[in-house]
């Protein structure tokens, strides 16, 4: 055992001799001459007189000799500690080979917890926290608004607006707009037309994010002004789809028909401020027009907000100093253009904090912390096991470590000792951690996420996520080291052996209780989150939709992107059902301005019925769903028509104006009466429609949604949208009618570019605004909870069967006198359980107040949920108890005699 | 007549290439073998000898003097001894230049 203070001590002397040594070679040396001199004669005097002249001057050269030592010395000392640590580590790793049990439940312990907080980190990390790469991102702001209707911020900026902000040279130095569109894109004039999602984007959109071309140039203000037919691709788009062809720049790219000329290829990885979803190429806004000849000209139009505004600073700008401009300009422009309604408001954010407010979905945020949490937790419950796995080991190795301290080891070396074991084992963790988290990584990005156009984000473990976990591993290893070094310090030794096994004493025990009572808590917390979405599963499951999904496949067929005005448009509709019925497994088609479960289910109304009109000084209507629907549209989707009667192909252009209404629309108008024959408009002004109908309130845009109004008009009536849906039900498996399905809406209309083909039954189980986020929330909860739980059993186990060991006499001396062997089982059961059932109550109480956060993604289930709190407490006292036995039974076997003897 | 640079090290390790000697001895065999051509300083020899120990290639023991007094003995590492093969044949080469030098005619050959 190399030992400090021996050590300090043979240092000390081996200085010391140093000094005498050279001093008496000097000497030697000296007196040598000296004495030659005196031989030939000289006066003895006088030689050592020039003994000492020829040697020069003494000091001088003891001097130079020190120096030479010195550096000697340092080079010694630093190879003395690196030996020394070297020590440690042989003697770390010796130390946990020697007990396996407790290394591999440590390191375990921690790898999960990394593994799992890395792999959450590496998914949430780049869509919300990761800077954008591009200079100076921290001065970017994106700008967005709210209205009425829509409480999410969205791109609701108008392009005259924008101009405006853009001429605040106070507040920004740069501002540029942006919308995302979705086009027909033909790579040749006459290839398979498909689907893409690109931006447009206004002039000073590449120069803002001051970043340079891959390939040619990036759109500047002049493509802008002359509306040139250009565009920019995406550096993904141009890999995939040109192979990386430089020489592509020049030829053309067909959207909605339309050739537009590719002049250069953006940055890698580039996609603006958007995370979600990524483009695939750039056209400049003044292109509009002449993209959609149909819609209007957003360059020009003050009352069409559907832009989303980036902007960078100012130098001394606030954020809130540009909040307050925006205020006091969206107040001018709601007087300027009454059209952008009463509760338009303009509002900033800086970048990264847009990501969660601006164009995502709103619930990304609460996912995603949500995520965050639990991975948090389960990296909790394993930091603190393996803490108190170290801790115990600690307190196990007393009489070791005691016995080495009276022997006069120093405590700053058997410190140093514990740390290198506590960080080799950390470093275990953290490999182990590692290859989980690549594991769990490589699952969650398979995990089918349906979603028609590329996804912007991808699972990445980089130095940054793992950085942050190896550092927390790390961090809670050097504590869990530091925690059973600073017990040993500042104790006197001879209590210290006194002691005996009872060593670190009751407030060990204590730290180790409660370390055990937090992770039963944090174990509390994810399973209470698992067993609400595995409930809420099981609610969802059985909503009643009010759909017959299985045989229905849906597909957008959008006229627009052909460039048709409503005319050609109803025309080719007309063919396409036509078409599709002609086809042997069709049995019924119908076309829609939207489907069930998509974001594209009806645009908001106002419901103002004949009755209740003249009393509505507000002028406020019912809010309400409203969509346009071909007359199959109800057997289609198996929706039954309670009353009244369906439409009919007789209602079109040239017939009344007639409306069918769900249940909830109808009791909203006219309470406790048949709607049947009523009137009411969608707004003052508007037409009057009449009731002929009353179909079952189902679900429309999301699954979880509460009951909501909804008014459907015939398809040739109705709102003028000519993006539209085609519902087709067929006999057989849907999926493989998708070809045949394509093949006649491409010999209706070769123009036209249908959408990706699903079933409805996918969307209602695998959607966004189906099942998808309660299921992933489910798997993912689900396997924090298996974790945690896990993590559980073994911090439970350790505790428990340690204290057996500790009171191994106790135990004996209780045999001894008598105690049955129920009795020991009893009392050591009843301990665990005591434990267990404090953390599981301050665990239930944390979890009823963290999930009412997570209410919003739930179905069904209120988030206090007797049944799923029960389940979990109950299944954690069982577990309590399992863990518990093995330790007790252990106990009650013991043999009296031998247990007395023992220590 | 002053020491080269550097002559110092190769006496030296000459000097300990026959027997070990202690720092006296060295100053003496330096003295005898260059028929006290040279002026060394004795007090720079020490320095010298530690710097040479420092690299390995000399080592140190200490020992009786003929007198029995107590004395450090220097004797060559291996390492030394190749030290000193090397330093030879630089010093060798070195000298004989000059000397070519030194004999050929004062004008540049054309």
């Amino acid at each position: 055992v190399s030992d400090d203070r021996r050590w300090r001590r043979y240092w000390r002397a081996l200085c010391a001799r140093f000094g005498r040594d050279v001093d008496e070679e000097l000497r030697f040396h000296v007196e040598m001459r000296a004495s030659e001199l005196a031989e030939k004669g000289m006066d003895p005097e006088a030689a050592a007189r020039e003994a000492e002249r020829r040697f020069g001057n003494r000091r001088e050269v003891r001097r130079r000799l020190d120096r030479i030592e010195r550096r000697r010395r340092g080079l010694l000392r630093f190879g003395f500690l690196l030996e020394e640590l070297w020590q440690d580590i042989r003697y770390g790793i010796r130390g946990l080979l020697h007990r396996p049990s407790f290394t591999i439940a440590a390191a375990s312990s921690l790898a999960l917890g990394i593994g799992a907080t890395t792999a959450v980190l590496a998914i949430v990390d780049p869509l919300l926290f990761r800077s954008l790469g591009v200079p100076a991102a921290d001065e970017l702001v994106v700008i967005g608004a709210v209205n009425k209707s829509v409480h999410v911020v969205a791109p609701l900026v108008s392009v005259p607006a924008g101009r405006e902000l853009a001429a605040r040279g106070d507040l920004f130095t740069d501002v540029a707009l942006m919308r995302m569109q979705i086009g027909a894109v033909r790579l040749t004039g006459s290839g398979q037309g498909e689907r893409r999602l690109f931006f447009f984007v206004s002039g000073r959109y590449f120069p803002l994010f001051r970043v340079r071309p891959a390939a040619g140039r990036l759109l500047i203000d002049d493509d802008d002004r002359r509306k040139a037919p250009v565009v920019v691709l995406a550096h993904r788009f141009w890999k995939e789809a040109y192979r990386a062809d430089p020489m592509v720049i020049g030829r053309p790219l067909y959207v909605n028909g339309l050739p537009l000329t590719i002049v250069g290829v953006a940055p890698p990885g580039f996609q603006g401020v958007e995370h979600l979803v990524a483009a695939d190429f750039f056209v400049p806004i003044g292109v509009e027009s002449v993209v959609w000849p149909t819609g209007r000209d957003s360059g020009e139009c003050p009352a069409c907000p559907n832009f989303q505004v980036i902007a960078r600073r100012a130098g001394g700008r606030s954020v809130a100093d540009i909040q307050r401009v925006l205020d006091v300009e969206s107040r001018r422009m709601i007087h300027d253009v009454p059209d952008l309604g009463e509760g338009y408001r303009l509002l900033a954010f800086p970048e990264p904090a847009a990501r969660l407010t601006i164009a995502a979905a709103s619930t990304l945020g609460t996912v995603g912390t949500m995520f965050l949490g639990l991975a948090g937790l389960v990296l909790l419950a394993g930091s603190v096991n393996a803490t108190n796995l170290v801790l115990t080991r600690a307190s196990s190795r007393k009489t070791e470590l005691n016995l080495r301290l009276a022997l006069g080891a120093s405590r700053g070396r058997l410190a140093r000792q514990l740390l290198t074991e506590n960080v080799v084992l950390a470093l275990v963790g953290l490999a182990g951690g590692y290859v989980l988290a690549w594991l769990l990584a490589v699952w969650l990005e398979r995990l089918p996420i349906p979603f028609d156009f590329p996804l912007g984000w991808h699972v990445a473990i980089d130095r940054r996520t793992f950085g942050f976990g190896a550092a927390i591993a790390v961090g809670s290893g050097l504590l869990a080291g530091l925690g059973p070094a600073l017990l040993y310090s500042g104790r006197d030794v001879q209590r210290r052996l006194r002691e005996g096994r009872g060593g670190v004493g009751r407030g060990g025990e204590r730290v180790r209780s409660a370390l055990v009572l937090g992770q039963v808590a944090a174990s509390v917390v994810v399973l209470v989150f698992a067993g609400l979405f595995v409930s809420s599963i099981r609610q969802a499951e059985a909503i009643d939709t009010g759909l017959v999904g299985d045989q229905v496949v849906t597909m957008g067929i959008d006229a627009t992107l052909a460039r048709y005005d409503r005319a050609k448009a109803l025309l080719a509709y007309d063919r396409i059902e036509r078409e599709l019925k002609s086809l042997p497994m069709v049995t019924n088609v119908a076309l829609t301005t939207g489907i069930p479960l998509s974001p594209s289910m009806g645009i908001t109304v106002s419901l103002y019925s004949d009755e209740t009109i003249a009393d509505r000084r507000t002028g406020d209507g019912i809010g309400s769903l409203a969509a346009s629907v071909g007359p199959d549209y109800f057997t289609t989707m198996g929706i039954p028509i309670l009353e009244g009667r369906a439409f009919r192909l007789e209602d079109d252009r040239a017939g009344a104006r007639v409306a069918i209404v769900n249940q909830r629309a109808a009791e909203l108008m006219w309470p406790g009466r048949s709607p049947i024959g009523r009137r009411f408009r969608l707004g003052p002004g508007e037409p009057f429609l009449e009731v002929v109908g009353i179909a079952k309130t189902g679900r429309y845009i999301l699954i979880g949604e509460s009951p909501t109004p909804f008014v459907y008009q015939p398809f040739k009536q109705g709102i003028d949208d000519l993006d539209a849906f085609v519902a087709v039900k067929v006999r057989g498996e849907p999926e493989l009618a998708f070809g045949a399905l394509r093949a006649a809406v491409d010999r209706a209309d070769p123009s036209l570019v249908p959408s990706k083909l699903t079933t409805l039954r996918t969307r209602i189980d695998d959607g966004f605004n189906g099942l998808l986020p309660v299921r992933l929330g489910a798997v993912i909860a689900s396997l924090a909870g298996v974790l945690a739980l896990l993590l559980t059993v073994v911090g439970l186990y350790g505790l428990i069967a340690y204290g057996v060991a500790q009171r191994t006499r106790e135990i004996g001396v209780r045999i001894a006198l008598g105690a049955s062997p129920g009795a020991v089982v009893g009392g050591i059961l009843g301990q665990g359980a005591r434990l267990a059932g404090a953390g599981i109550v301050v665990g239930l109480a944390v979890a009823v107040l963290v999930t009412r956060k997570a209410a919003g993604l739930l179905i069904g289930v209120p988030t206090t949920n007797p049944a799923v709190l029960g389940a979990v407490a109950l299944a954690l006292l069982g577990v309590a108890l399992g863990s518990a036995f093995l330790p007790a039974r252990r106990a009650a076997r013991l043999d009296a005699t031998q247990a007395l003897r023992s220590d | 007549m002053e020491l080269l640079r550097g002559t110092l090290d190769l006496l030296i390790l000459r000097s300990l290439s026959h027997e070990p000697l202690h720092g006296y001895g060295v100053m003496r065999w330096i003295e005898e073998a260059t028929g006290q051509a040279l002026a060394i300083e004795e007090g720079s020899l020490y320095p010298a000898l530690y710097r040479l120990e420092d690299r390995g290639w000399v080592e140190s023991d200490w020992g009786r003097s003929a007198n029995n007094r107590r004395a450090r003995y220097y004797h060559l590492t291996a390492r030394g001894r190749a030290q000193l093969k090397t330093e030879v044949r630089h010093f060798t080469d070195f000298a004989k230049a000059v000397f070519r030098a030194l004999e050929a005619p004062a004008v540049a050959p054309s």
